[in-house]
């Protein structure tokens, strides 16, 4: 779990990325946005630290009160603010899970603004989000208005979108013509396999392994770049595999390390690689293996396994008895061995990896192919055991998944926050069912579907504050209208208190008659003039209703909105807990699978025995 | 039953290599691929989770316009439109970091808080913050501000408690007012007065 759980971001990016292209995730942060203009600049702090939900809130709240500008600024500014806001709220939208919207937003921001350096990043953020929600067409349409004039990285970027939209449409052709618009030394890594890759199909499949071979080799910068090195040589080397060239497979495999996402893999593929034939010899690759470095001296790639003297005391390692085997069948047994060291790594490894259960398998099998029957035997009795195991354990994790654990726990880390679909799952808790369905967690859709439970759950108990606030201030305002009521109280009490200030004074009160000059002897405009009118009538009350009439009407909105999020929140809970199910149900699918195959094989092994 | 009397070879065995190679070449192009459920099981829990997305974007939606609502009533009694004022603070020197900030209007303390270490931060990146909302009758009000600080030096370490403090004539008229306070590099103060203007284009929009 410990070491998994130390992989388990890696596989996070890298299953974001799909084998043939490199889907970025949604960008982390923003560019800065030069502006003076305060409430601008506050929604752009609450995008910058993911507070999305707040930041939404926000634009939303200042776009219905208007904008505000310096008292001495010029009309230009406002408008610049106001597209800034809109940029912001598209962000917002974004990373909060509202791609209809925010595609809205940017098309009209693209449409609209005349300001060539923000149009040009709306589009370019309009076309990835069509391109992620799978909208290809108008995404490449999108990329299409962009002007030519764009500053290089920009251009590189829309060459790239240009060719994964290709190549997830399986426009091969497309992709070589698009990535060589730009020069190979502009193209990055991601950018060199997706050619790599479409050479392949398109039937240039010699500079296709050789530009494969070459991501196999890039130098590691980071953990990223290892990943693809590995994803790389995993493709290339199983390749190789399905067109029978073992030999050239084998070197490509080795690079991969021996602990790291794809390790599994090339460690199965490697067992299969010493079982294939040699295969013919590679041009294109067989100059770079020679210039390789030699892997077995790499101490953490998979090609130290291979160690001559790590096959020697193989049948140890594995705890067999001594092996006879006929003289002839030596070299065939050495290469066997071989594999044996690879399979004999992956056996204790993580049994959730098909890789793993795989393994218990495939070792008596080429026990089989050296005749330790016996042995062979002894191994496919523990690979039932074993897989009877596992399937006690799916049932167990099934039972525990019903009762919700695992989602509660995985949502319950930072509760509060707004990430929205930029929030990942980093850790995973402790707890057996999650252990069985990592491999499901860490795909797109059930990770959406926990960041959907988790924006749900924050929204209730945003409204529960509010529910709150607004009680507070109804039981205020009731207060304050029960006291305004009691007429009487009020005047006895002012009664009581009051104190004529001219009580000393002995005045009278006249009535004047002529405030104004008579009726008809002075003209009115005159009137007018010397007496212009001090008095005016107050505007019209915009609600007669009141704030209490307000609270009121807005109580009943946010019970009813409370109340659906919660059916919501129970609604994907449900969701997320039938694809646990599902997914353990087809884990128990294959574990029957392999279970019958394991059990045939004894059983032909015990009765070929009996026969003899 | 007796097992060690195997010849060598493998005739006659069942060997479970077609599975081993099927699910190879499959992991070859994707992740290994378990065993499909039903697929029209499959089929209709894929519609449910669109038909589940698209209900909780909806939802969200209406959230976030209920929150806007939520906001501006609560806004409008607590700080009715004809008094409410608004304070944002930003600091153009980057070496003065904020601790506390006290806000007088006319001699009345409005607002005394602590500057968090992230608020902090934040000024000192050229952030804009939100000191505090008032509520001011109109009419020309004296404003009073003091934030309590430390003066940092190149390696950002605090070397000298440091006071800025400013004094302003604020003229409220009958709209909302949003006051800007900015502590210019040589630690001088500018006030800037933003107002709202043009409503109605936004609502038409």
């Amino acid at each position: 779990m410990t070491r998994f759980n130390q992989w388990f971001p890696q596989i996070l990016l890298l299953v974001s990325l799909s084998l043939s292209a490199a889907t970025p995730l949604i960008a982390q942060t923003i560019e800065a946005i030069n502006t003076e203009n305060p409430y601008v600049a506050e929604a752009w702090e609450r995008v910058n630290e993911q507070q999305y939900f707040d930041a939404l809130s926000l634009i939303s709240v200042n776009q219905q009160r208007g904008p505000r500008t310096p008292v001495d600024a010029e009309d230009t500014g406002a408008a610049s603010d106001n597209d800034r806001l809109e940029w912001l709220a598209a962000k917002s939208e974004l990373g909060f899970g509202l791609p209809d919207r925010a595609s809205a937003t940017l098309e009209a921001l693209g449409e609209r603004t005349p300001t060539t350096k923000l149009r040009g990043s709306a589009l370019m953020q309009l076309a990835q989000l069509q391109f992620q929600r799978g909208m290809y067409e108008a995404s490449e349409s999108t990329l299409d208005k962009l002007e030519d004039r764009l500053p290089r990285y920009k251009k590189i970027s829309r060459v790239e979108l240009k060719a994964r939209s290709a190549l997830v449409q399986g426009r091969y052709e497309d992709v070589v013509e698009t990535l060589g618009e730009i020069g190979q030394s502009q193209l990055d890594n991601y950018m060199r396999y997706n050619l790599a890759l479409s050479y392949i199909k398109t039937g240039q499949e010699k500079r296709g392994i050789s530009l494969m071979g070459r991501v196999g080799q890039m130098p590691i910068r980071d953990l990223q770049s290892h990943g693809l090195r590995d994803r790389a040589n995993l493709s290339l080397g199983y390749y190789l595999l399905k067109s029978k060239n073992g030999g050239t497979a084998r070197p490509i495999l080795e690079r991969i390390r021996v602990d790291g996402p794809f390790s599994n893999q090339a460690l199965l593929g490697l067992g299969w690689a010493q079982l294939t034939p040699e295969g013919k010899i590679i041009p294109e690759i067989a100059d770079d293996l020679l210039e390789d470095e030699d892997p077995l001296n790499q101490l953490n790639a998979i090609g130290i396994m291979v160690r001559p003297r790590r096959t020697e005391d193989l049948f140890g390692r594995l705890g067999l008895r001594p092996l006879r085997a006929k003289e002839s069948e030596r070299i065939a047994q050495l290469r066997v061995n071989k594999a044996l060291v690879a399979w004999a790594e992956l056996i204790d490894r993580r049994p959730v990896d098909p890789s793993v259960t795989e393994s218990w398998l495939a070792i008596p099998y080429a026990l089989q192919k050296v005749g330790a029957h016996e042995q062979a035997l002894d191994f496919y009795l523990t690979g039932i055991e074993k897989l009877e195991q596992r399937r006690e354990e799916l049932a167990k994790a099934r039972e525990q998944l019903a009762t919700g654990r695992m989602l509660n726990t995985l949502a319950t880390k930072e509760p509060d926050s707004e990430a929205g679909w930029n929030w990942q799952i980093n850790e995973l808790p402790d707890a057996s069912e999650t252990y069985l369905l990592s491999d499901l967690i860490a795909t797109n859709s059930y990770q959406e579907g926990v960041k959907n439970f988790r924006d749900l759950r924050m929204l209730r108990r945003r409204l529960d504050r509010w529910r709150l606030e607004m009680d507070a201030l109804v039981a205020q305002k009731q207060s304050r209208v029960t006291k305004g009521l009691n007429i009487e109280f009020l005047i006895g009490e002012t009664r009581q208190s009051f104190q004529n200030p001219y009580r000393d004074l002995d005045l009278e009160l006249a009535l004047d008659e002529t405030l104004s000059g008579r009726r008809g002897a002075i003209e009115e405009d005159i009137i007018i003039e010397r007496y212009p009118k001090q008095l005016k009538l107050a505007a019209v009350p915009k609600n007669f209703g009141g704030e209490l009439k307000a609270l009121r009407k807005i109580q009943p909105r946010l019970e009813t909105q409370s109340a659906r999020l919660a059916l919501a929140e129970r609604a994907q809970a449900q969701l997320l807990q039938k694809l646990g199910d599902n997914e353990i149900a087809a884990q128990d699918e294959v574990l029957k699978g392999y279970l019958i195959e394991a059990r045939f094989a004894a059983a032909r092994l015990f009765e070929t025995g009996v026969d003899r | 039953m007796r097992l060690n009397r195997f010849t060598h070879g493998d005739s006659g065995f069942a060997a479970p290599k077609f599975v081993a190679v099927a699910t190879l070449i499959a992991s070859a192009v994707t992740t290994f691929p378990v065993a499909a459920a039903d697929t029209n099981e499959s089929e209709d829990l894929n519609q449910q989770s669109q038909a589940l997305v698209r209900d909780v974007m909806a939802l969200k939606k209406e959230a976030l316009a209920l929150d806007r609502d939520l906001y501006l009533l609560d806004h409008q009694i607590r700080f009715p439109e004809r008094t409410r004022v608004t304070f944002f603070l930003r600091l153009e020197d980057r070496r003065f970091n904020a601790q506390s900030i006290s806000l007088l209007i006319d001699n009345v303390p409005v607002i005394t808080r602590n500057v968090s270490v992230d608020e902090s931060a934040l000024l000192r990146n050229g952030g804009s913050l939100r000191v505090s909302m008032a509520n001011t009758a109109p009419g020309e009000r004296q404003l009073q501000i003091a934030v309590n600080g430390q003066t940092l030096n190149r390696s950002s370490e605090p070397t000298e408690a440091a006071v800025v403090s400013a004094e302003a004539t604020l003229n409220k008229g009958d709209a909302p007012l949003t006051v800007e306070m900015a502590l210019d590099r040589k630690r001088r103060w500018i006030f800037q007065r933003y107002w709202v203007v043009n409503t109605k284009t936004w609502e038409e929009r």
